[in-house]
């Protein structure tokens, strides 16, 4: 079994993300679903595969300490700039702009959905950690 | 908090490299530990002074007005 290090697992996950990426495109474009489940479930399994053969750690406390602030600024960031589109959009579709009513909405729910699941992991967890 | 990891590294003759394998974690954490960039958990901090056979405070100084960083 070859090893790789960490480098070697970092231009491994590119590789694999540009592979992944074009084929979806491409799948998309071709109007071909199956191929796109295909080609993340293949990106998946090539991805732990390329993991497995680490032989260096790449993950460790520091690595989730950065993961949760980093999902922490995204959660904000995105829940507040979907949500005030949304609702922007559908104010314009109220004021003759019809056609942006779907795209509002769907960005609203959207946003409405993640502040549900943030919900749902928030307490989950507080649980967990005796809150 | 400041610390003394990498004087105790030194005392011991350990490259970050080979410090981070005995206490598994990557290397760049090691290296943020010593820059004083990253604060460890008490886990690994308890795990650190074990290594060294000292006590945690010998390593960690905890320095009550000092800049939170986390």
């Amino acid at each position: 079994m070859i090893n790789t290090n960490q480098m070697g697992f970092g231009l491994c996950g590119i590789a694999v993300t540009i592979a992944v990426g074009a084929l979806i495109g491409w799948s998309v474009l071709a109007g071909n679903s199956m191929l796109l489940l295909v080609a993340v479930i293949v990106g998946m399994v090539l991805l732990y595969l390329c993991k497995s053969r680490v032989e260096e750690v790449i993950e460790d406390e520091r690595v989730y300490r950065i993961s949760e602030k980093a999902s922490r600024r995204t959660l904000q960031v995105f829940g507040l700039t979907i949500a005030v589109i949304g609702i922007a959009l559908v104010v314009l579709s109220k004021s003759g702009y019809a056609e942006l009513t779907q795209a509002g909405l769907a960005l609203v729910y959207s946003a409405c959905g993640l502040l549900v699941l943030y919900l749902i992991f928030y307490g989950y967890y507080s649980r967990k950690y005796g809150g | 908090m400041k610390n003394r990891l990498k004087v105790y590294r030194a005392m011991h003759d350990l490259t970050q490299e080979e410090l981070a394998k005995k206490l598994g974690v990557s290397r760049q954490t090691i290296i943020a530990i010593e820059r004083g960039k990253y604060d460890p958990s008490l886990e690994l901090a308890f795990k650190i002074a074990r290594f060294f056979k000292v006590k945690i405070e010998d390593i960690f100084i905890y320095e009550e007005d000092g800049e939170q960083r986390q």
